[in-house]
């Protein structure tokens, strides 16, 4: 019987190799969609439990960088079983790294993070244009929108975003995240939050929705 | 001896005792302007780039404005005209900043480590270079080597438009700039010019053993002698000015497998001869301390960016002169006052038995990185007030 908790441990403590070792064994037998989707269920527990060593100062952003690379492999091992079950969508994200900006990693790994959280992301890449924002936020409706940046131009282009988002009668939240941002930088743009740390930045997402 | 002259050789002292751990006459202030200098004047990195007077007159009038001891930079730190000419890199200079595009930089596979291994020279002239610049992707042999003797003038005035620009702050405002060559220590080297973010994460957990080889063999037969070569001798003005990326990601596991060994050899190769250093901890360290606590003493000057510094002093102060005190967030979204006091609290704090540079937390790139009031205010307080008695 295939061992869930084993599973979510080897991903928390991102042991690929074994954890490929047990997938392998597990894809060998031709598991049904739903067993398939109660190992990506426990990928995700791993993740989440990466998202609090990094809040606990004992991992760091490389190791949720490669924490999202193994739930992005163990994804497309599974793939071929998962079929077309309805999953559980926890709310929509729109997200993006702000004009001027060409930086995307903390925007990745928000993303990684998001989408492990059941939540569905539409990234509209680097350098996005404060109409690029409004156009497609209007076009997905989100509940939630999610700016990035790691230079502190990117906190104008942030400030521009929200102005033309909120002047468009979008009401979505607004969160900002990044190097440059902090609580001062976040009441002169008009966002809703703020977070220098992808993990805490999922959980203010889910208290939103 | 000039005024001038005087005015630089004194300065240039009083950073001298602080990073030789020595009691100086005052706190010593540092500029890490660079592109903020462009937004302050104002003009362009385009205008700039292409007009050395109307460089030296917006770097000079940033840091003539609020007070400084010494400098990094005496202008635009890339020689981006000679970026351009080899067709592009991973670079982009459209938005007023210099970035590197996330992505650009994957540049090596990871299945070439043993090749990078056995001759780093020689791996990156055959093989990246041809991937990262297009002068070389096309035409014969001879078409190459003339695209790149053009090429390579543009860095040649590069460089001596650098000098021209040390000289005149020198001699026209008695300012050190301290950044004779900026090297990358091996693994940041990994990170920004081969293997980009996510690659290089991936190859540390992946293959931590050919990753610390790359990084001992690129420092080795590649970055010592490349350094030797540029800066022949050691000065007390001209530093050694390492920017460090990859650390702060990374667990201290990892950091002492993959990036110390070379880090620390590179470090003690040039402290043995004599050459100081100007090292940017970016970020955060504090899980790294024990490792700096090794590198040798009174040959560098460290500016840390989210430590506390009052910790980094109690941990590091008798291998390293600190440097730092106010954020970009602090001169940006605080009152004059407000910063002053952020500053005079550093002060009171690090700055007793010497050791300790007042600057930014980051080099100064966007126009949000400061309020040039609160700047000048700070400088001036800190000039006045960090008197050692």
């Amino acid at each position: 019987m295939l061992d869930l908790k084993r599973i979510t441990e080897l991903v928390g403590e991102l042991e690929e190799e074994q954890l490929l070792e047990v997938l392998a064994d597990f894809t060998k037998a031709s598991p049904s969609a739903d067993e398939a989707a109660t190992v990506v269920q426990a990928c995700q527990e791993g993740m989440t439990i990466i998202g609090d060593r990094f809040s606990e100062g004992e991992y760091f952003i490389g190791d949720l960088v490669f924490g999202g690379e193994l739930l992005t492999n163990t994804i497309k091992v599974l793939k071929p079983f998962l079929g077309e079950s309805d999953s559980t969508i926890s709310g929509k994200i729109l997200l993006g790294t702000v004009a001027g900006d060409l930086h995307d990693i903390g925007k990745n790994i928000f993303r990684g993070m998001a989408e492990a959280a059941g939540f569905e992301v539409v990234d509209i890449g680097i350098d996005a244009p404060i109409q690029a924002f409004v156009d497609m936020a209007k076009e997905v409706e989100p509940q939630i929108i999610g700016m990035s940046g790691v230079l502190t131009l990117a906190l104008d282009a942030m400030k521009d975003t929200t102005k033309a988002l909120k002047a468009a009668g979008i009401d979505s939240k607004i969160i900002i995240g990044g190097n440059p941002v902090t609580q001062e930088a976040c009441e002169d743009i008009g966002a809703d939050a703020f977070t220098t740390n992808a993990a805490q930045g999922v959980k203010i997402c889910q208290g939103w929705v | 001896m000039s005024d001038k002259s005087q005015i630089y050789q004194h300065r240039l002292e009083r950073l001298t005792n602080a990073v030789e751990l020595k009691h100086g006459d005052r706190v010593p202030i540092h500029s890490l302007i660079d592109n903020w200098a462009l937004f302050n004047y104002p003009t362009t990195l385009k205008d700039a780039r292409t007009n050395l007077d109307l460089e030296y007159a917006a770097y000079s009038k940033a840091t003539t404005e609020a007070y400084f001891d010494t400098i990094s930079f005496p202008g635009i730190t890339m020689p981006l005209n000679f970026m351009n000419s080899l067709g592009g890199g991973i670079y982009s200079d459209e938005m007023e900043t210099i970035q590197i595009e996330t992505g650009l930089s994957e540049i090596m596979l990871p299945e070439e480590y043993p090749k990078l291994i056995a001759n780093p020279r020689s791996f990156f002239v055959n093989e990246i270079l041809p991937r990262k610049h297009k002068i070389f992707q096309s035409g014969t042999m001879e078409e190459k080597y003339q695209k790149l003797a053009h090429s390579l003038s543009f860095l040649f005035k590069y460089f001596h438009d650098r000098g021209v620009l040390v000289d005149r702050f020198k001699t026209e405002q008695g300012l050190p700039v301290i950044e004779a060559i900026a090297p990358f220590a091996a693994g940041d080297l990994l990170l920004d010019s081969l293997r980009d973010f996510s690659g290089s994460i991936n190859d540390i957990k992946r293959k931590p053993k050919e990753f610390a080889e790359a990084c001992m063999a690129i420092t080795e037969q590649f970055t010592i002698p490349t350094t030797f070569a540029a800066l022949v001798q050691p000065t007390n003005d001209k530093y050694l000015h390492m920017f460090l990326h990859l650390p702060p990601f990374i667990r201290a596991k990892d950091f002492e497998k993959v990036y110390w060994p070379s880090f620390k050899k590179y470090i003690e190769t040039f402290a043995q001869k004599g050459y100081k250093f100007a090292i940017l901890f970016e970020k955060n360290w504090s899980h790294l301390y024990d490792y700096l606590q090794e590198l040798p003493a009174g040959c560098i000057l460290g500016f840390f960016e989210e430590d506390d510094l009052k910790v980094v002093k109690a941990k590091l102060s008798k291998n390293m002169c600190i440097a730092g005190g106010i954020s970009t967030n602090d001169l940006t979204y605080k009152s004059p006052q407000e910063c002053i006091d952020v500053a005079k609290k550093i002060i009171d704090e690090v700055a007793p038995g010497g050791g300790f540079v007042f600057s930014t937390d980051k080099v100064l790139l966007g126009k949000n990185d400061a309020n040039k009031e609160c700047l000048i205010a700070v400088n001036e307080f800190v000039h006045e007030y960090g008197v050692y008695k």
